[in-house]
């Protein structure tokens, strides 16, 4: 009898990646000079571990790479040979490569060979005792390039992953900025649409272009993966050295390119060269592309710890014990006894409610699983921008729904990497500023009032309001003889296309936009605020909700409908006044609110609900947030506050605009949730600017 | 299938906007063959606002329609340059005339 042992790969993988971790905490706490034996033996238990598993289930490409991996460890703790700084670094890209080979496999992929094979040579020469062997540069932003110095210039694959426009990471930018590195005349910038697809399966909120950017320029590499270096981790780029001869090549076919009409409809006008890297470029992508949903569908799997296992098996207990205890009374049951079935109900609620809670809690995960991947992201960025910074994490152990959790780190990473690069001034600036030559950033997380609040805090130079303010007017985001409070300037870093490399925040800049940072967190029902001192530093406090599943939500009428809107979102609730309201142009409506003018929404006339006949007497309007924008949505009636558990329109209906979910309610029937942001855009910018609206 | 439907691409075409203007192209994709954009009042653009225009022109030239500029601004050109998507949106004309 053979045992399929497919059924224990995901067991595997999980394992792999938290050894994989381990190693990696471990290796960024070494310090070579004074080695912690213990240290070492850990990393090399890990490192065991993950060989054994793969040879076991028969990924000999990863049992291999850490065979050498392992060996280099055991000659370390058996005191053969020292532990040196370059063994660190080299171990370090080892995990990072085996990382990228289980998730490759994981995704039943086939696991690049190049990487492994060039860190498996190194360790092999450092294993003959040829310790000049230095770490290679295996990242894959450099893999392929044989010469730093690229006399004749470079060619860089540019493959993005799918989500790098929702991460704020935009190429445009990108490319602007490498044109204003090396000039207008030396780059031509190819793109490959073949992958976009047609509207029907369009999800126009990804990516699905990839470039190929020739630089025709004597310039280091360092200098141009500078440009790409806040989204190296998530995408695929290559950069090639252009020899002379391929230059000569080039030139000859260049009459013939069509440099910015790279249609892939007409590959004959592409030179060859390009074409092929073209065509490359799309074999990965739609390598990507098949990978993708691969990944989608594996079964994600969470870890408990026994003691939330065990009280759910005793809540699940108490509930067969209250079920058993009403079953007698049933069959048994007479007036006399309505005070013990009043108090059996009363018990089954309570019990109800504490396995909700248990099971709730089966999900909830401490926030150190986002947290573990700063240390290297600091270690790294530390050293490629020069700064000497020191991370202290804060409430490792404060524990957030996983769903949250996985959705949350993408834009802390941006606002570490925007703390680290823009809020944290050189260290020449530091001492000149009479602050320690040593920059803080703290991540902080904890809980309050039923909220997760975690803070990103730096001791930098903290945002420069008058910069900021001067922006905002120039772009006409803000009127010109309009005051704002400094805490409303600080806000405008949160404006769409604010954050541009043009623009002169302390901390936002190029290609990351602190709009999309905040847009993802109120994806999540959460908010984003910012406080700031200039010359002491900046904090981020985002606030989220503890689960995705349940939301605390505002009933509210309309005719005979019921909606519910995330209580977070609302700002406040008035009786509407119909003479406050101003026409703008066709049905749309605004209303002046203490100092601004807000657009009118009516839910009625937006889902098709209105009739005249029925009118409400005296409806109200709630003033609801999203997006930094203010609306005012007009109901019939406000019900009651609940919490409600929120069901997917998608996976059981289909998507509707303005609706994020659904709910059932106490009575059985269903209920819509709104969806804030959503309703927004159904107003015209044009008239939620307070100029527009003055004007108008 | 009617006359070709213009569509106001609005002050910004972009990632927060494309899920509104994604709603309106399908729309008008189902009632007309042609379709016109009104690119004048873009003050900001950017790849996915791009990439909507270039899936819309894939759509229609599968069908045997097509899309036609109906004003450009120079934000709009300036950007689909840095993509290198110039010719690719049928902006070269305009491009040129902004240059």
């Amino acid at each position: 009898m053979s045992i399929d042992l497919s059924q224990f790969h995901q067991v595997f993988f999980e394992e792999s990646f938290e050894g994989l971790d381990v190693m990696e905490s471990q290796l960024l706490d070494l310090t070579p000079e004074s080695v912690d034996a213990e240290a070492v033996n850990t990393i090399f238990r890990a490192a065991h571990s993950i060989k054994g598993g793969a040879g076991t289930f028969g990924f000999m490409q990863i049992s291999d790479f850490t065979h050498v991996v392992e060996t280099l460890l055991d000659e370390i703790r058996s005191a053969k040979r020292p532990m040196l700084r370059m063994y660190v670094d080299l171990f370090l890209q080892s995990v990072d490569c085996l990382r990228a080979m289980l998730s490759s496999l994981q995704a039943g992929d086939t696991p690049d060979g190049e990487r492994p094979a060039l860190l498996k040579t190194e360790f092999e020469k450092i294993l003959a005792g040829d310790d000049s062997a230095a770490p290679v540069s295996t990242d894959s932003t450099v893999a392929e390039a044989e010469d730093v110095s690229g006399g004749a210039g470079w060619r860089i694959h540019f493959h993005p992953g799918q989500d790098i426009l929702q991460t704020g990471n935009e190429p445009f930018r990108m490319f602007r900025e490498l044109q204003e590195l090396v000039g207008e005349d030396s780059l031509t910038v190819i793109p490959d649409t073949s992958a976009v697809p047609e509207i029907s399966s369009l999800n126009p909120e990804l990516c699905y272009l990839n470039w190929v950017l020739e630089v025709r320029k004597d310039i280091d590499k360092e200098t141009l993966a500078s440009v790409f270096e806040w989204v190296e981790d998530d995408c695929d780029i290559r950069y090639e050295a252009l020899s002379s001869a391929t230059e000569d090549a080039d030139a000859a076919t260049e009459t013939d390119v069509a440099a910015e009409t790279p249609d892939t409809d007409q590959p004959a006008a592409i030179p060859e060269a390009v074409a092929a890297a073209v065509n490359a470029a799309a074999a990965v992508s739609a390598s990507q592309a098949k990978k993708s949903p691969a990944k989608n569908s594996e079964p994600s799997s969470i870890r408990v710890s026994i003691d939330k296992v065990d009280s759910l098996i005793n809540m699940v207990g108490e509930l067969v014990i209250t079920q058993s205890m009403l079953g007698q009374l049933g069959q048994e049951f007479d007036m006399s006894r309505l005070a013990r079935l009043q108090e059996g109900l009363s018990q089954l609620e309570h019990n109800t409610r504490e396995l909700q809670e248990s099971v709730m809690k089966i999900r909830m995960m401490p926030i150190s699983f986002a947290f573990s991947r700063f240390p290297r992201l600091v270690r790294d960025l530390g050293s490629q921008l020069g700064k000497d910074v020191n991370l202290v994490m804060l409430g490792e152990n404060t524990e957030l729904d996983k769903t949250v959790m996985e959705k949350i780190g993408d834009p802390l990473v941006h606002l570490v990497r925007n703390s680290m690069d823009h809020g944290l001034e050189t260290t020449e600036k530091r001492i000149a500023a009479g602050k320690a030559a040593q920059g803080k950033i703290t991540l902080n997380a904890f809980h309050q009032g039923g909220n997760i609040v975690i803070e990103v805090k730096d001791d930098g130079a903290g945002l420069n309001e008058e910069k900021i303010l001067s922006k905002a007017r120039e772009r006409k985001l803000v009127p010109e003889n309009t005051e704002l409070s400094a805490e409303e300037i600080h806000q405008l870093i949160f404006l769409p296309g604010f954050s541009t490399s043009d623009s002169v925040s302390d901390i936002s800049g190029r290609g990351v936009g602190m709009d999309v940072v905040r847009r993802n967190i109120n994806e999540l029902n959460g908010t984003i605020e910012v406080q700031s001192r200039r010359g002491e530093g900046s904090t981020f406090v985002i606030r989220l909700p503890l689960t995705l599943a349940i939301l605390d939500g505002q009933l509210v009428r309309v005719k005979n409908e019921t909606y519910i809107f995330p209580l977070v979102s609302i700002v406040e609730s008035i009786q509407l006044q119909k003479r406050s309201l101003n026409h703008i142009t066709g049905s749309q409506f605004v209303m002046k609110l203490r100092d601004e003018y807000i657009p009118i929404v009516r839910l009625d006339n937006l889902f098709g609900l209105r009739r005249k006949e029925e009118e409400a007497e005296n409806p109200m309007l709630v003033v609801v947030e999203g997006d930094n924008e203010k609306i005012g949505i007009v109901v019939d009636d406000l019900l009651g506050q609940q919490q409600v558990v929120i069901k997917s329109l998608e996976q059981n209906y289909q998507r509707v605009h303005g609706i994020s979910g659904a709910t059932i309610l106490g009575d059985g029937t269903v209920a819509l949730i709104i969806d804030i942001s959503g309703i927004g855009k159904t107003v015209e910018p044009s008239k939620t600017t307070p100029g527009s609206e003055q004007a108008a | 299938m009617t006359d070709a439907v213009t569509i106001q691409c609005g002050e910004r075409l972009s990632i927060e906007m494309v899920e509104e203007l994604f709603s309106r192209v399908e729309e008008s994709l189902h009632n007309s063959g042609d379709i016109c954009l009104a690119g004048n009042d873009i003050q900001f653009c950017d790849t996915a606002g791009l990439q909507l225009i270039l899936s819309l022109q894939k759509t229609l030239t599968k069908t045997g329609g097509s899309i036609c500029w109906q004003g450009v601004s120079p934000v709009l050109t300036e950007t689909a340059a840095y993509l290198g998507l110039t010719g690719a949106l049928n902006l070269s004309e305009y491009s040129q005339l902004t240059d």
